[in-house]
This record gives C-alpha cells, structure tokens and sequence, in this order.
C-alpha cells in the first residue's frame, strides 16, 4: 500500500542516473542548467518530506577526538555536531534525529560520570529516539535505569523482555512520532547479550529473536497503526563471515520495515545500501561509524497520497572541528 | 527558497559525491567564544554544561605518563597496541601467582582494545583510559592443555589476539604443550567469565589479583618512561 508504484520507480531510477550523469559531467555546470533539474524534480515529487539523521556507537565521544595526531583527530564532538543538527533543523520541516545504541563506555567520561553527561547531551540535542547497544548495560541495569532519569527521548527494544527487571516500565518495544501530515513508527532491536554482556549486568533480561520480534511490531506499526514509514533502530550488526544475525540478514527477513539504521559492528558505509525485504520491497540499512565522527542523513520524499518516494542520497555529513 | 536549498544540497553532492556531503568545519575561535562570555546562542548551552565535567577530568586525565618512540597501532594477528598490553598484564604481579607458580602467558581480547591507536608522543593518563575504559580486572586462570587448545583455535579462528608468551600465539595452534598438563594465564575478567565466546573459560579455576588491566597498563607505563613500539611481544622471561 505504501510502496512507490513501478512508474515512479522508473522516473528515480532515471533521474538517479541522469544526477549521476551530471556528477560524472564537468564541474563547471551552469547554475541554471542545476536550477533546471531541481525544478523538474520538485514538479516529479511531493511536497512532503522527512529527514532522517542518526549516529550510532557515539561511545561518550562528547569531546572531538584531541589533536595528537591519530587518525581522527579533531573529528566528532557534541558541540559541532549540535551545529550541524540545528542548521538541518532549521532548513528542513520535518526531521528525526535517532541513535542505534552504545551511547556510553569509551572516554573518562563514562567512567567516571556513569553516563549523565552521555544521556543530558542527547536530551539537549533533542534526540527522538535510542536503542540499547551492549556497552549501555556496562553498569549493569540499575546503571542504565539511574540513567535514563537524564533522557528525554524514548529508548526502545523490542525483542529484550524485560519483564521483572528494573527496565520493564523504561523501555518500550517502540515509539511513534508525528511529523507534519507524516506519522512514524520507530522500533528497535538488540544483539544477543550471551557470550557478550557478563551476565550478572544484564540479569533478567530475556533474548527474543529479532526477526519474530520485529516482524510483529513492524506489522502492528504499519498495518494497525497506519504508520507512513517504519524505522527500525538495530543494534544486532552489519554483517558477519558467519551467519550470526546482522543488518543485512534481518532486512532480508523482515517486513513492514523501510529503514534500518544499525550499529554495533563500527561499519563507514559511505552511503546506504538498499536491501530487498522478504516481500521483495527496498529497504534502506545504513550505519556510520562510531563516535559520532559521522552524522548520517536521508531525506525520504512523500507523495501526496503519502506514498514514499525515495531517499536522497548519501549522506555522510562530516562533524569536523579543531581544538588543541 | 526550497529549490535553493537543494540546489545546495546538490552542489554539495556534485563536490563531495561518494564520499561525504558537507564538510562543517568550525574552527576555534568559534569554539573558544562559545566558551567565554557571549553565550547567547543555544550553541553555548551544551557547552556550558559539559566544561565543569571536562574541566574536572582534565585534572587526573591530563597527566603525562610516558612517552611513545613511535605509533603504537592495533592490528591482527599481532600489533604493538596489543603487544603492549600484554606486556604490561605480565609485567609486575601477573606473571607469577602469589604462591609462586608460574604464570605462561597473558592473553587479551582485540574488542577490549577500543582505540586503534596511540600516536608517537607523550602519552596522557586519558589516552589510556580511551584504550582500555573497562574496569576489567586481571585474573590468572586454570586451563587444561585442551581448553587452552580451544582458546587458540578460537584467536586463529578470529585472525588473531594479543597475546604473550612461550605456549600461545597470536594466530598459530603450537603443539608443545601437553594437552593434560595446566597452565597459568593471565587475562581479562570479562573473557575469564566467558566473554567473547569464551565459554570453555566459565569452569576453570580463577585467581582474582584485584587489579584493573588499565592501571597495570598505566603503572608500565610510568615505570618504563619510553615505550618502544614492538610487533612482536616480548615475555618476559620468569626467573631471570
């Protein structure tokens, strides 16, 4: 029902190319020869529109990376990625802002401020939504549960039970949030914490397998729910040599998803990749990076039958600064 | 004025295609001023509320403990980041048990390592808090030379661990140990209790030393003053 009809389909295949035609052209365009296609597209498309950023494995980089000469130097930092969140903010109507999870464990700060300043950032920054990633668990449940007293945003997982624990009334499977005329249902999903969380900072909590879990809720969301569009917040991986459970897995087994932005496994994907579901329809999985070094960012265009268009492309956004 | 932002957006897009849109780059005096007294964008709110948390870190995190003759780097099978750390785990209390057996080696897990880095240079109490933030304490376990024997196929199987000393390699099976006999190894709690599939490890017998791997790693540090990056580790030899 939400799907871009095979029409359109053809119409962005062939403007994607032409973009990449353009690309590959002279950089000396002419600023009416762009100013031409720009009007060509809005013409094509709606005037509905959503913009999606999200970071994940930020790992209590609050601070950009000092100058020392390693390799990221000067690169992420809360105050310049605030920057750039409020300057998309300000330039678009409707926008997400996401994080897939591992938001703690990594500097000083963690250790020694447990993940207040982590969670009070995020809330300053207005974050719409979170996963857990394993490292959120590092001091243990109640570590997380005092925590979450500093976030203002939702944290969700839907295939952790966390019946009987501190987090059951903390956490839900997921969240929805209206946009304009738009109406988004946000879910997440968690890696298996065996062999990964010790047990004893995670006791309680029962593994569900994402895949059962999150075709229920994305179903529930999409078809009960009438939600305009799915996100699925993943902290399960990209994608392994063996065939433990990764992004690229569950978007092939899944349904009722149109994006998933994962985290865990550390992977720059320069852009998105598009994966075809179980029904055969794309799905959008990105990941970038850790440390909030990235700040990802898809546009997805609406028609005025609300039915999705596509995605603008790439979207790494760089969060750059220097400071001694 | 919709049509301008993406004509920008598409600017962007021709400039920085495949690789990443925009570039932002604020510089320090922006930084700096949002630090000082005009605060009067919502900027200077995040800023403001993280300085006393960084201003009391910087404090402990600051110090300088020693300094790097080269970048040490993480890389499999063997790097000198791991290398180091190992090192460092059988370099005062951890390679003899307190009875004085004989500790054979030191083994960490590469995900424990959580920079890939530490450039040539005076090396900061905080650097090694980045490397090494988990509060994860030294223990020497009880292996028989069969779960020893797992625990190698399992660092081959993942293209190799830190590792130290004369029965263990970072990305080779050896054969010169007895597959009946039990050896002392120094590792991690976090993998000791099973962590990164090392489940063969949660029956064996552990000797807690109440030392976190980081402040073993720090106090090398500061015994030795210059670190030499080493590719190779080098065990020490016990009795000598």
């Amino acid at each position: 029902m939400q799907n871009p009809t095979s029409d359109i389909r053809h119409l962005i295949s062939s403007r994607r190319s032409f973009i990449k035609q353009t690309a590959l052209a002279t950089t000396g365009l002419l600023l009416a020869n762009n100013m031409d296609v720009f009007a060509n597209i809005e013409h094509q498309t709606s005037n509905i529109e959503l913009t999606v950023l999200h970071t994940n494995d930020v790992h209590s980089r609050l601070d950009p990376f000092p100058m020392d000469g390693s390799k990221y130097q000067g690169l992420g930092g809360v105050v310049a990625r605030e920057k750039i969140i409020r300057s998309v903010r300000n330039e678009v109507d409707n926008m997400l802002l996401l994080d897939a999870g591992d938001m703690f464990q990594g500097t000083p700060y963690f250790n020694f401020f447990k993940g207040e300043p982590e969670m009070k950032v995020m809330s300053m920054l207005k974050y719409d939504a979170a996963t857990l990633g394993n490292h959120d668990f590092d001091n243990g449940i109640d570590g997380l549960v005092k925590q979450m007293d500093y976030a203002d945003f939702p944290i969700v997982n839907c295939n952790y039970d966390f019946a009987g624990t501190a987090l059951e009334t903390l956490i839900s499977p997921y969240t929805i949030i209206k946009r304009g005329k738009l109406k988004i249902g946000i879910l997440g999903v968690g890696i298996e914490p065996k062999g990964l969380i010790p047990d004893r900072l995670c006791e309680g909590i029962i593994y569900n397998n994402p895949i059962a879990r999150a075709n229920e809720i994305a179903d529930y969301l999409k078809n009960k729910k009438k939600c305009d569009y799915v996100v699925c917040l993943s902290h399960l991986g990209f994608e392994y040599k063996d065939n433990k459970i990764s992004d690229k897995i569950f978007a092939k087994e899944t349904e009722n998803i149109d994006m998933i932005l994962g985290g865990h496994t550390h992977t720059f994907l320069d852009e998105p990749v598009m994966i075809k579901n179980r029904n055969q329809q794309e799905v959008i999985v990105n990941q970038v990076g850790w440390a909030g070094i990235h700040l990802g960012r898809i546009n997805i265009y609406f028609d005025n039958k609300k039915h999705y268009d596509y995605v603008s492309k790439n979207t790494v956004i760089e969060v750059k600064e220097t400071r001694v | 004025m919709k049509i301008f932002n993406r004509f920008l957006l598409f600017s962007l897009f021709l400039i920085t295609s495949c690789k990443t849109q925009y570039v932002a780059t604020s510089n320090d005096k922006q930084l700096y001023k949002v630090t000082s007294n005009n605060q009067t964008d919502t900027l200077s709110d995040i800023e403001r509320y993280l300085k006393p948390f960084r201003d009391s870190l910087n404090m402990t995190m600051n110090e300088v403990i020693g300094e790097a003759m080269g970048d040490f780097i993480k890389e499999k099978p063997s790097g000198s980041l791991g290398n180091l750390v190992v090192d460092a785990m059988l370099a005062d209390d951890g390679s003899q048990m307190t009875d004085g057996r004989k500790v054979s080696g030191a083994i960490t897990n590469p995900g424990g390592l959580r920079i890939n880095q530490i450039p040539k240079g005076k090396i900061t109490k905080g650097k090694i808090f980045e490397l090494l933030p988990f509060e994860n304490e030294l223990v020497i376990v009880e292996v028989k030379g069969t779960v020893l024997k797992q625990w190698m196929e399992l660092i081959k199987d993942n293209g190799g661990w830190p590792t130290t000393g004369e029965l263990i390699s970072p990305s080779k099976i050896l054969r010169n140990y007895n597959l009946d006999s039990t050896y002392y190894i120094a590792t991690n709690d976090y993998v000791a209790n099973g962590g990164d599939n090392c489940s063969f490890l949660i029956p064996c017998k552990k000797h807690p030393t109440g030392k976190t791997i980081r402040e073993l790693v720090i106090a090398f540090i500061k015994k030795s003053k210059i670190i030499i990056p080493n590719k190779t580790a080098s065990f020490p030899q016990i009795g000598e």
